[in-house]
Formats: C-alpha cells, structure tokens, sequence
C-alpha cells in the first residue's frame, strides 16, 4: 500500500496529531496567554488542513480557505492580546 | 517528488510545533514553537500542494503564504506583550530590563495565571 | 548606484533572512524533541542605530519573524528593541548576530 493515497493520509494522521496535542493544551491552561497561544496553533493547523483538502480533491478554492483562516486568526490574535493587555493586573 | 518532499517537511513542522506547544514550561517559550514553526510548516505545506500539479488552479496559494508572513510577526509581537504585561509566569528567566521600562506586575499569581478567571 | 545598494542590501536581507529563517527552525525543533527541555530564556536590550520609523519596524519585524525570539516592546524613542529569546547562553553574542545580520542590511537600505 504505497502510493500519493498513503502519502496524503499519513500526512493527515500527522496533522490529527498536532489538532490533538494544541486542543489538550487549550484545554489544560493553565493561563489565559496558553489558550490563546494553542489558539493560534489550532488555525496554523486548520491552514494545514485547507492545504490539505485542496490536495486530495483537486480544487484550488480550498487554498482561498486557508486564507480566510489565516485571516481570522490576525484579527482573533490582535483581538486577544489586547483583552490580555487590559487585563493588567494593578502594580 | 519534490512536492512531496514539502508536503512531509511542511506537517514534520507543524507536528514539532505543537510538541513544543506542550512541552515547553511557560507561554512565551510556547509562543515561539507555535507561531514560527507553525508558519514555516504551514508555508512549505501550501508550497508543496501548490507544487504538486493537481490542482485546477494553483495561483490562490501564493496569497496565504504572503498574507502569513506579513501578520505572523504582528501577531506573535502583540501576544507576547500581552502576556508579559498580563503577569504570566516565566521560567527560567534571570533578570528582566523590561520590568521597570513597562511596569510589570511583580506579584502574579501561583498558578501563573496572573489574571482572574472570570 | 544609490539604488543598485538598495537593491543589494534588499536581496541581502532577504537571503540572510531565509537562511536563518532555517537553522533557527531546525534550532528550535532540536531543543523541542530533546528528551530534556533545557532552556535558558532571556529579555535581550538590542540596540538599534536607526533613524527611520519604517525601519525600526522592519528590525523588530525581522527580529519577530526568525524562530526564537521575538520583540516584546519598542522604547519611545525607538532606539531600543526588547527582544525575548527562547535559547540562548551569551546576550551580547546574540546582540552581535543579530546586528550583523539585519539591523546592517536595514541601515545600507536607509541610506
């Protein structure tokens, strides 16, 4: 059983891998700065898939995905950092 | 081949990426794993789809990758500040010339957490 | 001539910048599959001799961009970038690197 069909799927076992290990991470905490570090892990991992996606079926709109993914995780990432920054504990 | 060869270091990438993303003992080290390395595997996964040939149209993957490049480092500079001024725990650090430049709270919390959980 | 240095310091850059880009991806990859994490964070202070907002923000950009470290704060003046590093035994050789690398290019371009 080898072949570009084995290929892909080994990849994507790989990528699965990387989903798990960034959700249990988001999951675990401990602090709000590693949520949103996993968070951004999870979408670098979505992009993958997107690539991914686009590979086994053959349509090139799937990479268009992974840009509206990438997208969201700027403004989700800008957004979270600012709500950590005025978080701020007092001195 | 070559677009394979992309394809596995690209996922041997984010894979590492999120290993560091667990192992590593506090959130900036952790930062630096997820966000660069998972760039470089997200960049050489889409080049190696990109390059594959079995795609209709293979144009539109040039535009994540640029787009990824050019807000990474935004966004990895605006996490880190955030959760430095947050309080978050750092281990291992010696001594901190940014503390008095920025203020930062030395009291934070046992868990690390440096901010209450709503 | 002016513009042939930009361009070369320009194509410098970039290629100095994928290089790096690189080995401190294979760096970081080594010290995250170590059977024993080992290490040794610091906050760096980096001096930069820049005048130009634009390229105070290309050096922090660069210095964010490379695996391994990243630019947490830009002093009011923009003469000095804080910079955490994830590994590193010696700050002012991490200093010295880092200035021969990009902040040189980035002056030739300013020029």
């Amino acid at each position: 059983m080898t072949g570009p069909d084995s290929f892909q799927a080994i990849l994507g076992i790989m990528l699965a891998i990387a989903l798990i290990l960034a959700g249990w991470r988001m999951v675990r905490g401990p602090s709000f700065a590693d949520r949103f570090v996993a968070l951004d892990m999870l979408t670098a991992v979505a992009v993958g898939f997107a690539a991914l996606t686009a590979l086994s079926t053959g349509r090139g709109a799937f990479l268009d995905i992974a840009l509206g993914v990438a997208l969201i995780n700027f403004i989700a990432t800008a957004a979270f950092a600012v709500f950590l920054e005025r978080k701020r504990k007092g001195p | 081949m070559l677009a394979m060869i992309l394809q596995g270091l690209g996922a041997a990438f984010l894979l590492i990426a999120a290993i560091g993303v667990i192992r590593l003992p506090d959130p900036l080290q952790r930062m630096h794993s997820a966000t660069k390395a998972g760039t470089l595997g997200t960049t050489l996964l889409l080049l190696g789809v990109m390059a594959s040939g079995e795609l209709d149209r293979s144009g539109s993957g040039w535009l994540p990758i640029l787009f990824l490049l050019v807000t990474l480092p935004l966004g990895a500079q605006l996490l880190a500040r955030g959760s430095y001024l947050s309080g978050t725990r750092l281990e291992g650090l010696e001594d901190d010339p940014l503390a008095e430049e920025l203020g930062r709270p030395r009291n934070a919390t046992e868990q690390g957490t440096g901010i209450d959980l709503p | 001539m002016k513009l042939l240095r930009r361009i070369r310091a320009a194509l410098m850059l970039l290629a100095v910048f994928l290089w790096d880009l690189v080995v401190a991806s294979l760096g970081v990859a080594r010290i995250v599959l170590s059977p024993r994490i080992d290490t040794a964070p610091a906050i760096i202070v980096v001096p930069v001799e820049l005048e130009q907002p634009w390229a105070v923000a290309l050096a922090a950009y660069f210095a964010s961009l490379t695996p391994g470290s990243t630019c947490l704060h830009v002093s009011d003046d923009r003469h000095l970038l804080y910079v955490h590093v994830l590994h590193t035994a010696d700050a002012a050789a991490w200093t010295a690197r880092f200035k021969r690398h990009f902040v040189r290019w980035i002056r030739e371009l300013e020029a």
